[in-house]
């Protein structure tokens, strides 16, 4: 009898201590107060729609990211989740629309001068701050300088295709580029291009946009909170010009890159939206809200042609070899992730008027069909280079900076080992691997890119500069066509010049693609459409409830 | 006048440990590979622009004269990474806010029951109640913080959707309270039973019963504040990590505190974030500790301060 006092009392008391730990402030606002009642197969078993349409437009709940990668100082923000929250608060002169193709943002009308080098840009009348100023071209102009003192990841974004801008007058905004660059649009959809107050920067300094209140907003969009770590929350703005015919009211995002955590709160109907997916979850979440995009971009091999690269890699019969004996779709197999076989720099996504893919316009740099083939020419020409069966092969550093590569890496390497007899590469996972990378730290690398607007010149242009591409590679006929294809407005020259640059990598290989992957994200899809995805970039100010 | 001249002692001993701990976490942080700038996008260019604006361009020994003459004026810096431009003590006073509402609900749920239930098993060492609560007890040590938070979250939230899946004021910190709280209730637990197993075979309290005091009274008054030392011994390190948060706990429940902190400005090269919380962090262990020697002398007189 005793003990079952006490049991009680204990039990009492953890309820207490439960109440206790409930208690505190009520009225806080949590991403489940949105939860609405639809039911939904998208999102898993017996889960509730994460939005409800209220007075102010359709509420959702959306994983985007962690902090560490959230921003809202267009001129230093650099990771995708930073650059798509900039997307739905500010606006450039062009911005991503509901069908995810580049148009005229706060700019009403954009002509090229007859030479190609000028652009001239009108403003809407109808742009306004979130405090009810007016945005000007001013404000246009002192974000492209503030882009470029920043020093930031893209503050040569601009500055690497146009060498002055000016604001002729409050409504004008004059940019010249230095050659017809047919693709000036995409980046000034980029955000890093976007307009900035000047007020607003020198009165908070470092700490500008910092918080939800030390910006203004220009966007479809304003910041209403910033819960640092935990999330944002985005207010549709009414005085936005096109505010009539976007259904979002308000946006919930919540700040995780707690991958499990962010699939539950999806199947529980918290959000309707996640990037972040467990790799192990991905198969379960076919047919309940499991989507694939392109994710345009590539995931090589990089070879070190530079002074402190091995002298066998400068061989190119050896990194041909190196190339043919990479099992690519086992390695595509083993990941099941969708991937695409990388037989080029460039990823598929790109299509010509005659409705042709790129990848399929290019020669592909080996024959994907014949693996068994590519195995045997392999081993022929690691023989001509003196290493027949591996035999006195050097050993080489392999570095990469995650598990998933070193895995990737490790299938690579023994590849290498099964085919051509090669045991002598060791694969490291290090710390400071950009560090190491961009010092010729190594002699193989991992190397990928993810494109950042879409447009091919961002992808063939990652190999341009030695400095940039890391493999201290430079080749002149391959630069002479690539500025040739980006000052080309013809579609079918610039094709072809693109395929020549991507024949003359095929030839010189300071890098070997191994695969192309695929972004997974989750999105319900049964009670609501309108999300735009374009270069790893998530919008969702053109959601609508079905 | 001893307890003033013994704290006295100690405070001067304490700011001379974190003066150790800031030199030694300084460079130590300096010799790790990387820096805070390692980014895929940045140019080699854009990357040498960053570390010429923040000094670390600098050799390491005047960037430490820099630091420390900015941190004697209160100035942690601003953090270069994670919440890039927001200033590290902001950061660090808001986060710790909510990791301390959490810590405190959790500190206070492991104490009672962790030393209830250890003092029960004790009491009735070797009977069924003592071998379900240590079984318990050892599950609760022995099964991962992460396995713990997201079967709750599934079972809770996802599954009969009691409870919000991420934090907030509300029912939102019951998960993370009980995720913080349990390694530290089933170590108290076992503490508690083992230091009342040790007492209960003393002679004095042989005495106490010989007295004719009720078990009420042997046991409450006599035999546990006796076996206390121990517990408290372990209450100071314990106070000051469960306050400052756990990363598991804020990791898998969203909750926007200072624990995630302590991994996640290692592995991005935050320097002036790692720094930061490191000295608040040490100064956090140098208080609870003073303050448990203090204690140490309220619960057993014969203990003397120096």
């Amino acid at each position: 009898m005793k003990l079952k006092n006490i049991m009680a009392m204990l039990l009492a008391a953890l309820m207490v201590m439960s109440l206790a730990a409930c208690g505190g402030n009520g009225g806080s606002e949590t991403t489940t107060a949105a939860a609405g009642e639809a039911t939904t197969a998208a999102a898993g078993d017996e889960t509730t729609a994460a939005g409800e349409t209220t007075a102010d437009g359709l509420e959702i709940g959306v994983v985007g990211g962690s902090e560490d990668s959230m921003g809202l100082n267009t001129a230093t923000v650099g990771a995708l989740n930073g650059l798509s929250a900039c997307r739905h608060v500010y606006e450039g002169l062009y911005k991503i629309g509901a069908d995810g193709e580049v148009t005229l943002g706060q700019a009403a009308k954009a002509e090229q001068s007859d030479d190609g080098l000028t652009w001239t840009f009108t403003l809407r009348d109808d742009i306004t701050w979130s405090d009810g100023e007016p945005v000007t071209a001013e404000d246009f102009i002192y974000g492209f300088d503030f882009l470029v003192e920043s020093a930031d990841d893209y503050s040569t974004i601009l500055s690497d295709v146009a060498d002055k801008w000016e604001a002729t007058d409050d409504k004008t905004v004059v940019i010249n580029t230095k050659f017809a660059c047919g693709y000036l649009p995409s980046i000034l959809a980029f955000p890093s291009t976007y307009p900035v107050r000047k007020d607003m920067v020198e009165e908070f300094g470092e700490s500008y946009a910092t918080e939800a209140d030390k910006a203004v907003y220009n966007g479809p969009f304003e910041v209403v909170s910033w819960e640092h770590q935990a999330k944002i929350v985005m207010s549709k703005r009414t005085d936005y010009y096109d505010a009539a015919n976007i259904a979002v009211g308000k946006i919930n995002w919540v700040l995780t890159s707690e991958e499990s955590t962010a699939l539950n709160q999806f199947k529980s109907g918290d959000i309707i939206y996640s990037d972040v997916i467990p790799d192990e979850e991905v198969a379960s979440m076919v047919n309940n809200g499991l989507h694939y995009a392109s994710g345009m971009n590539n995931y090589c091999v990089m070879f070190n042609l530079g002074d402190n690269g091995n002298d066998v890699l400068k061989d190119v019969r050896v990194r041909e070899a190196l190339s043919l004996a990479i099992d690519r779709q086992r390695i595509i197999n083993i990941r099941d992730l969708n991937d695409e076989m990388g037989y080029s720099l460039t990823c598929s996504g790109f299509t010509n008027a005659d409705g042709v893919d790129f990848v399929d316009y290019i020669d592909p740099w080996f024959d994907a069909e014949d693996y068994e083939g590519n195995c045997e020419k392999a081993k022929q020409l690691l023989a001509e280079a003196g290493y027949e069966g591996g035999a006195g092969f050097p050993a080489l550093n392999y570095i990469v900076n995650n598990d998933s590569r070193k895995e990737v890496a490790e299938s690579v390497v023994n590849d290498w080992k099964e085919v051509l007899g090669i045991d002598t590469i060791t694969v490291n996972k290090i710390e400071g691997f950009f560090a190491a990378r961009s010092g010729g730290d190594f002699d193989l690398a991992y190397y990928g890119w993810w494109m950042d607007y879409t447009d091919i010149s961002n992808m063939i242009g990652s190999m341009v500069s030695v400095q940039d591409n890391n493999c201290f590679w430079t080749n002149e006929d391959f630069l002479t066509a690539y500025n040739n294809a980006i000052t080309t407005e013809d579609q079918k020259a610039q094709w072809d010049y693109y395929k020549e640059c991507e024949a003359i990598m095929a030839q010189d290989l300071p890098v070997t693609p191994i695969l192309h992957s695929q972004s997974t994200f989750l999105f319900d899809d049964t009670n609501y459409d309108g999300l735009v995805y374009s270069c790893g970039n998530f919008v969702f100010t053109y959601i609508k409830a079905k | 006048m001893e307890t003033l001249k013994y704290m006295v002692k100690r405070v001067f001993l304490a700011l001379l440990s974190l003066f150790a701990i800031v030199t030694i976490t300084f460079f130590l942080m300096n010799l790790m590979p990387g820096d805070p700038f390692m980014s895929e996008k940045a140019t080699a260019e854009t990357r040498a622009m960053l570390i010429a604006k923040y000094g670390l361009d600098k050799p390491v020994i005047v960037q430490y004269g820099r630091y420390l003459s900015n941190l004697l004026k209160g100035d942690f810096g601003t953090s270069y990474v994670l919440q890039k431009g927001r200033a590290v003590r902001e950061i660090i006073t808001e986060s710790f806010a909510v990791s301390m509402q959490i810590g405190v609900r959790a500190l206070i749920s492991a104490v009672i029951v962790g030393i209830t239930l250890g003092c029960i098993s004790g009491l009735y060492k070797d009977r069924p109640v003592d071998s379900v609560i240590r079984v318990l007890s050892s599950i609760g040590i022995s099964t991962p913080g992460y396995v713990i938070a997201f079967s709750l979250m599934i079972v809770l939230s996802v599954k009969m959707k009691l409870l919000p899946v991420t934090y907030d004021k509300g029912l939102g910190a019951i998960m993370p309270v009980i995720t913080l709280a349990l390694y530290s209730t089933c170590y108290l637990i076992r503490l508690t039973r083992a230091s009342i197993l040790e007492v209960l075979n003393q002679d004095y309290l042989r005495t106490v019963r010989a007295k004719g005091m009720s078990e009420f009274t042997v046991i409450f008054v006599h035999a546990l504040k006796n076996s206390l030392i121990p517990v408290i011994t372990y209450l100071g390190p314990l106070t000051a990590s469960i306050l400052t948060g756990g990363f598991v706990a804020e990791s898998v429940f969203n909750v926007p505190g200072l624990g995630r902190y302590f991994v996640t400005s290692i592995s991005s090269r935050d320097y002036t974030m790692i720094m930061g919380v490191t000295i608040f962090y040490s100064s956090m262990i140098v208080i609870m500790n003073l303050v448990c020697d203090i204690l140490y002398k309220a619960v057993d007189p014969r203990i003397t301060l120096d």
